[in-house]
């Protein structure tokens, strides 16, 4: 089973391998990402950030999901020197950082539950992938060339991990530095990180984006974290231990 | 009634006793401006927020302590992370090593929600880093006299040239580990130094490890041809969409 939707304004695509996935099992994890969208967007009137960014809802009225998001948005803060920052420079809240790969985990989670081993989530260019694709071997994950959008220049093999990444090439400058107040990040373009899952590789790829030259060096210091950075002149630097994920 | 001599005692005391308070008021005044610009000279470098360690690290280093609680929690107590696969080291037990910066307390921000949810909106955005201070508010290193102190190299004569071949330092013990270089020399040039062993503690040893050499591979990006189940990029709407195209192609190809 393959389905592609447009949610959270990215295409989603679900790919199930194992026998047995139907429509419906798809239909329902795709459910659980419209739920997410519906809770957390800030681009939705009606969602819960959006309320609370308003005033309209007290923080001890905030749903068990929107805590835990909250949550991890402030270990990560912590983690990260405060380089990972859902309080924008108005003071509002976009959480979006998070939600991303916290929605994909939990779909991964989902499909692992209903018993699937063999799937791969890919949202917004961060992958999620378990067991082996339709050819009985590794998901393979291409890094896309932020020069040549239609051209990969690395090949992960993640073996199960997420990998997400961050940058500043196709969107704009849309990885704000709480320390700078800056958009942007020095002249890295594209930081590509691979963690233990989808939901580590996110957060700590917006962060560590933000962080610029030293952002890298940060994946590296990071047990369980490997990293792949282009910077605006074509050259890349990875982490020590990316070789692993490298294809034989 | 004083007699003359009496009132004459009475006023060199009196006098003695005015050039004393007059000393002590002229003394009290000079140590005032003596401590008084003192600071401004001595305190200014070691400003605490100059100083901190968080300050010490261009981009953050995270220590490594003993932590309680894992960093992540799990998102539902059925399907716990743990179910799914995990590379070689497990990432999520090696984060509950990783404590955040410094002083913070990595365990309690998962254990209390409800006060990170506040903090988290109620705090304004993170002041910035402070930086390194500079070296030019550090106080000058005292001219070096006198013989090397135990530790420092001879320096090598002047006119001596350098042999040819490689030589091999010594394993040097920094802080945080080991370091060992070697250097090629050939007729008489160094022609390559190369770092055989650098600090390596990755929790540790990042400021160190930048100042030694480069530690991580750098190559030139260049177009690869192979067959990829997925692509991994920054989040664009309009290339996001060419994606979808794609997948619906290859779903039509499948079918």
């Amino acid at each position: 089973m393959r389905e592609t939707r447009v949610i959270m304004g990215m295409p989603i695509s679900m790919a199930v391998l194992d026998e047995g996935a139907c429509q419906q099992d798809l239909d329902a994890v795709f459910a659980e990402f419209v739920a997410a969208d519906r809770q957390f967007s800030p681009f939705k009137d009606d969602s819960e950030i959006s309320r609370l960014n308003r005033g309209e809802i007290a923080e001890q009225d905030l749903t068990p999901r929107v805590r835990e998001v909250f949550a991890l948005c402030e270990q990560t803060k912590k983690e990260t020197a405060g380089y990972f920052n859902i309080v924008r420079p108005d003071g509002t809240i976009d959480p979006c950082g998070m939600v991303k790969g916290w929605a994909i985990r939990n779909a991964a989670l989902q499909l692992r539950g209903m018993g699937f081993s063999n799937f791969c989530i890919a949202a917004g260019g961060d992958i999620q992938c378990h067991g082996v694709n339709d050819q009985g071997k590794d998901w393979t994950v291409g890094v896309r060339n932020p020069f040549q959008p239609d051209e990969i220049v690395k090949v992960l093999v993640p073996k199960g991990s997420g990998v997400a990444t961050s940058g500043n090439y196709l969107r704009g400058d849309h990885i704000y530095d709480p320390h700078t107040g800056r958009y942007g990040s020095d002249d890295i373009v594209s930081l590509t990180v691979i963690g233990a899952d989808v939901m580590e590789a996110d957060r700590y790829a917006t962060a560590s984006f933000a962080m610029g030259r030293g952002g890298i060096q940060f994946i590296e210091s990071v047990p369980g974290l490997e990293g792949y950075e282009i910077d605006i002149h074509g050259m890349a630097r990875m982490t020590s231990g990316l070789e692993k994920y490298l294809p034989c | 009634m004083l007699r003359p001599s009496e009132k004459r005692e009475s006023l060199a005391g009196k006098l003695l006793l005015s050039s004393a308070l007059v000393a002590v008021s002229l003394a009290y005044g000079w140590w005032q401006r003596q401590n008084t610009q003192g600071p401004h000279v001595t305190m200014a470098p070691a400003a605490p927020h100059a100083i901190t360690p968080q300050a010490s690290v261009p981009a953050p280093t995270p220590s490594v302590t003993a932590s309680a609680a894992p960093a992540v929690p799990a998102a539902a107590p059925d399907t716990s992370v743990a179910a799914l696969p995990r590379s070689a080291a497990p990432t999520a037990s090696k984060f509950a090593t990783i404590a955040p910066l410094q002083a913070t307390a990595p365990a309690a921000a998962p254990e209390s929600p409800p006060q990170q949810e506040a903090a988290i909106s109620l705090s304004p955005p993170a002041s910035p880093l402070p930086t390194v201070p500079s070296n030019d508010v550090s106080p000058p290193l005292p001219a070096a006299t006198g013989a090397p102190s135990p530790g420092i190299l001879p320096a090598i004569p002047a006119g001596s040239h350098l042999q040819d071949g490689d030589y091999v330092s010594d394993r040097h013990q920094l802080e945080w580990g080991d370091l060992r270089v070697k250097i090629s020399v050939h007729d008489g040039v160094i022609t390559g130094a190369q770092i055989l062993q650098y600090p390596d503690h990755r929790s540790r040893s990042l400021d160190l490890s930048e100042m030694a050499g480069p530690i991580l591979e750098s190559e030139v990006i260049k177009t690869q041809h192979a067959q990829v189940d997925a692509v991994s990029s920054a989040t664009d709407t309009s290339y996001a969409f060419q994606d979808v195209i794609a997948d619906v192609l290859i779903k039509a190809t499948r079918q």
